[in-house]
């Protein structure tokens, strides 16, 4: 099997003997818990008072931009790791290249910045 | 070093950058005209610098530097300046000018990139690059309704067709292994099997068709164009239609070539379909910009014809229709531009008698019309009359005898324009102004339906050199 | 690969998953150990010698309450989110180097794979809040993923650095190249905000905006009781300590330290010794600064993130980069 292959299976493996040893919690906890569900217990809690309205409802999510400008610098962020591992063997090519390309990327972020973008509105 | 010979990109996205930058700190904004054409002026010159590009560095093995790279990027730096011409009384009215300045240096970019992409992966980013760019300039008009559904729609299907390209340019990959076009060439007979490639092809064609905008894959042009600011709508049925023929060429006569007698087929029947759907929905519109829309999506059936030639004959007829095609069109458009921010009208009946309202503005838009239509004296004749020779001496009859019906089909709803503009009587005495940078757009598109027309020869010469080496096998 | 190496690593599943429950044990009782003291009083005093057993009666007795489902949750969402959020904290100890060969698995991409796995749990959190139907929860669970990806990026940038000194993204090899100098001199700009980051991204004090009590109750996890609550609290701290662990990986040299015998086989003892003791003092530093700072308001931990962090870490890249180019052409 191939080395990667190998690796992405542990993951899997560890994966499954997290679910599975939080699912044995559970399933311990539901053996010597009580039970004694009351109309009252299940409510929805909002600090006492009874609850006003749904809160599955329309609302501006409001870092909708910082969602997005999150996406274009998470995949810079994918790019500068590659680089920074062969870095010491490319020298000032590599430095020059890297820093066009985040160049290019900071008048992005200096756009938004300018823009309000960043601001919580 | 290869990278010099990139100094034309390298202009234009710096500019493109700057203006973005200067934006954010300057009060005034009335130098980004200047700016976006000083960035132009600039790439064009550099062009013609004798930068050599013999350089194995990866960057030039991803993009060609051959002259017919070179006779797209002109022909896109030119035409990109024309449309910032003209872009100038629209675009004052915006509140993000310099926004709109830099994105059409992005788009030209892409194009440019586009027209010169020597693989796969170059080729789709560099598309991306240009489809971005139009899906924000299409919606551009922010409180327009029609602009927003425009860009909202082109948007949607834009995706679509990229992702469906990216597709068939997976499977090409996964067939070669390979993303370089003369490598795919030569591994593709190879490792040929039947349904994967028939398969990629499909997704292939739909992808291109879709960006150059061929009968069946056409749905969203009338409604990008209509709602799309005018200037915007011209760049991109010149810009991005030429830049996605561009890369149609590279990939079926360079790439895929040994697969010909699977795709040759296709070509003719799209060029049919293509001409004949659009000339006859154009006859029934009413609106100008939906009229060119149609217009446009027939003239990219004759276009193709010149593909489906398969003959450096045949591909030489297709870089100058091109050619022709980019100074007609912003001819047209142009004109449509300073009707449209004068009188806030597109529709064709709107341009009654507009000889005794602007003569000079007639005259522009009759002249462009005509070559569209394919008239003598025009640029539209000798490309026509170049690309129809082309198909002629392939022996594809019926394909030219198509094309004719189609271009008598065409000349009656040009004329119906025509005839508006010098026969029925205005509806208001009131004189269209032209400003100037839109009048220096029309003289200059205007000059170059003429000299395409007149006087040929130099321009066939040129493109005879740049097509003469893409059939050596 | 046979089946005694899955053995192996199953083994080590469930060592690891006990390592965690044993150290959040520990953690929760020093976290109020260390409040007391901070606040002038003693802290836990009756279970145990200094209150120690508190915590294991604790949970002894969460495991017996009763878990409320709210009547009007998303049923699927409330149950699994736990699950989400628990998992991904769990598998980040994957590539936690303890001490010499003491790691799971050296993945080539290990400080990547630390860097994107504990940022699933966002999903988990914010499956948590809307599962709930509960305002608090829902409200705690946007902030929590707003602060979550707009730390991430100052994060991951902060240690670009360091993966430029070692050339490499394994946590083992990055430890060994700190053998003679700790990163921490090199990257001082880099610790500063890779431990801040740290703060936001396990939502600890002054970041702790996703679960302010005394604004959202107690922010996504509102709704939850019993034993689907520890578990929640469970992942915090095992985030916390794995956020402190790397930490010491990246900058502080990991299980390197003095007075370490060569080739002895109690070394690696020491090794992990030393490893564990400078994790705690960061875990320490976090409840310190717990007890000490006011927490932040939305819109400065947003502006901090992106108009404070994310510049400074890009300098803090082109920075190193000279430096490495500058002490390349300097022993060459």
């Amino acid at each position: 099997m191939e080395f990667y292959l190998l690796d992405v299976l542990l993951v899997l493996i560890f994966s499954g003997i997290g679910i599975i040893l939080i699912a044995l919690i559970f399933g311990l906890s539901k053996l010597i818990s009580t039970a004694k569900p009351s109309e009252v217990k299940e409510s929805t809690y909002e600090c006492g008072n009874v609850p006003i309205g749904e809160s599955w409802i329309q609302f501006r999510v409001r870092y909708y931009i910082f969602a997005l400008l999150f996406v274009i610098l998470d995949i810079e962020m994918i790019f500068l790791f590659p680089w920074a591992i062969v870095f010491q063997r490319m020298g000032l090519f590599a430095l020059i290249e890297m820093a066009i390309f985040v160049g290019l990327l900071v008048v992005g972020l200096v756009y938004a910045w300018r823009k309000g973008a960043l601001k919580w509105v | 070093m290869g990278y010099l010979s990139f100094l034309p990109e390298m202009v234009i996205l710096a500019f493109a950058c700057i203006i973005l930058i200067l934006d954010l700190f300057s009060s005034k904004k009335n130098y980004f005209f200047s700016l976006a054409l000083i960035a132009l002026v600039l790439a064009l010159v550099t062009i013609f610098l004798p930068f050599s590009s013999n350089s194995n560095s990866l960057i030039t093995q991803m993009f060609f530097r051959d002259s017919m790279a070179k006779f797209f990027r002109v022909t896109f730096i030119v035409a990109a300046s024309l449309i910032i011409l003209i872009s100038n009384d629209w675009a004052r009215k915006s509140n993000f000018r310099s926004e709109y300045y830099s994105f059409i240096l992005f788009a030209t970019l892409g194009i440019m990139l586009m027209a010169s992409a020597g693989e796969l992966v170059s080729m789709y980013i560099s598309l991306e690059l240009t489809s971005l760019s139009f899906y924000a300039l299409v919606a551009f008009s922010k409180g327009d309704l029609k602009s927003s559904e425009a860009g909202l729609k082109y948007l949607i299907l834009g995706v679509i067709s990229s992702d469906v390209l990216l597709f068939g340019l997976a499977l090409i990959y996964g067939l070669t292994g390979a993303t370089r076009f003369s490598e795919i060439a030569s591994i593709l007979p190879r490792t040929f099997s039947e349904p994967a490639f028939l398969l990629s092809l499909i997704f292939l064609v739909a992808g291109f068709g879709f960006k150059i905008a061929l009968v069946p894959f056409h749905m969203w042009v009338p409604d990008a164009y209509e709602g799309a600011p005018t200037p915007v709508a011209a760049f991109m049925s010149v810009g991005s239609k030429a830049a996605a023929f561009a890369i149609t060429i590279r990939i079926f006569l360079g790439a895929l070539a040994v697969a010909q007698n699977f795709w040759s087929i296709l070509l003719p029947l799209l060029a049919v379909l293509s001409m004949t759907l659009g000339n006859l929905v154009a006859l029934v519109q009413t609106n100008i910009k939906r009229m060119l829309a149609y217009s446009s999506i027939a003239q990219a059936g004759y276009v193709l014809m010149g593909i489906a030639a398969l003959s450096a004959f045949g591909i030489s007829g297709t870089l100058y229709y091109l050619l022709a095609y980019t100074f007609t069109n912003i001819c047209a458009f142009a004109a449509v531009t300073v009707f449209a921010s004068q009188t806030g009208s597109e529709e064709i009946k709107d341009f009654a008698g507009l000889s005794q309202r602007s003569p000079t503005l007639a005259l522009a838009l009759t002249i462009s019309l005509l070559s569209l239509a394919g008239m003598p004296l025009f640029a539209g004749f000798v490309a026509k009359f170049y690309i129809f020779a082309s198909v002629a001496l392939q022996k594809l009859y019926w394909l030219v005898a198509v094309a004719l019906i189609n271009t008598a089909i065409s000349l009656y709803y040009y004329l119906m324009v025509v005839k508006q503009i010098y026969i029925v009587p205005p509806v208001s005495k009131e004189p269209i102004l032209i400003s100037l940078p839109s009048r220096v757009a029309l003289q200059l598109t205007v000059f170059g339906i003429l000299l395409l027309g007149i006087y040929p020869g130099p321009f066939i010469k040129t493109i005879g050199a740049i097509t003469k080496n893409l059939f050596i096998t | 690969m046979n089946f005694s190496f899955l053995y192996l690593m199953g083994v080590a599943g469930v060592g690891i998953f006990i390592f965690i429950a044993l150290s959040v044990l520990i953690l929760v009782w020093l976290e109020r150990k260390v409040a007391g003291h901070i606040q002038s009083r003693m802290g836990p005093m009756r279970v145990g010698w200094h209150g120690l057993v508190q915590t294991l009666a604790d949970m002894v007795k969460l495991i017996s309450k009763e878990s409320i489902l709210p009547a009007k949750a998303d049923k699927w969402l409330f149950f699994l989110a736990p699950f989400v959020v628990f998992i991904p904290a769990y598998l980040s100890y994957m590539v936690i180097p303890f001490a010499p060969k003491l790691i799971i698995r050296d993945f080539n991409i290990g400080l990547l794979y630390f860097l994107a796995i504990p940022s699933i749990s966002v999903v988990g959190i914010i499956m948590a809040g809307w599962g709930s139907n509960n305002k608090y929860a829902l409200l705690g669970g946007l902030r929590s993923a707003a602060q979550i990806i707009s730390y991430e990026i100052p994060r991951a940038l902060s240690v670009v650095g360091v993966v430029m000194l070692a050339g490499s993204m394994s946590t083992v090899t990055i430890v060994k190249s700190q053998s003679s100098i700790w990163f921490i001199l090199l990257q001082p700009l880099g610790f500063l905000i890779y431990f801040i980051s740290t703060l936001a991204e396990v939502n600890r004090i002054p970041f702790d905006l996703p679960e302010a009590e005394s604004e959202l109750v107690a922010g996504f996890h509102t709704e939850y009781s019993g034993i689907k609550w520890s578990i929640f609290m469970m992942s915090e701290y095992a985030n916390v300590f794995a956020g402190c662990a790397l930490c010491v990986v990246l900058f502080l040299g990991g299980w390197h330290g003095f007075l370490i015998p060569k080739g002895e086989p109690w070394s690696s003892v020491v090794s992990l010794i030393w490893f564990m003791v400078k994790t705690l003092i960061l875990i320490f530093l976090m409840m310190w600064l717990r007890w000490t700072l006011p927490r932040f308001r939305v819109d400065q931990l947003m502006d901090l993130s992106w108009k404070v962090f994310l510049p400074l870490a890009l300098i803090n890249i082109g920075l190193t980069g000279l430096f490495i180019l500058g002490a390349l052409k300097l022993f060459s």
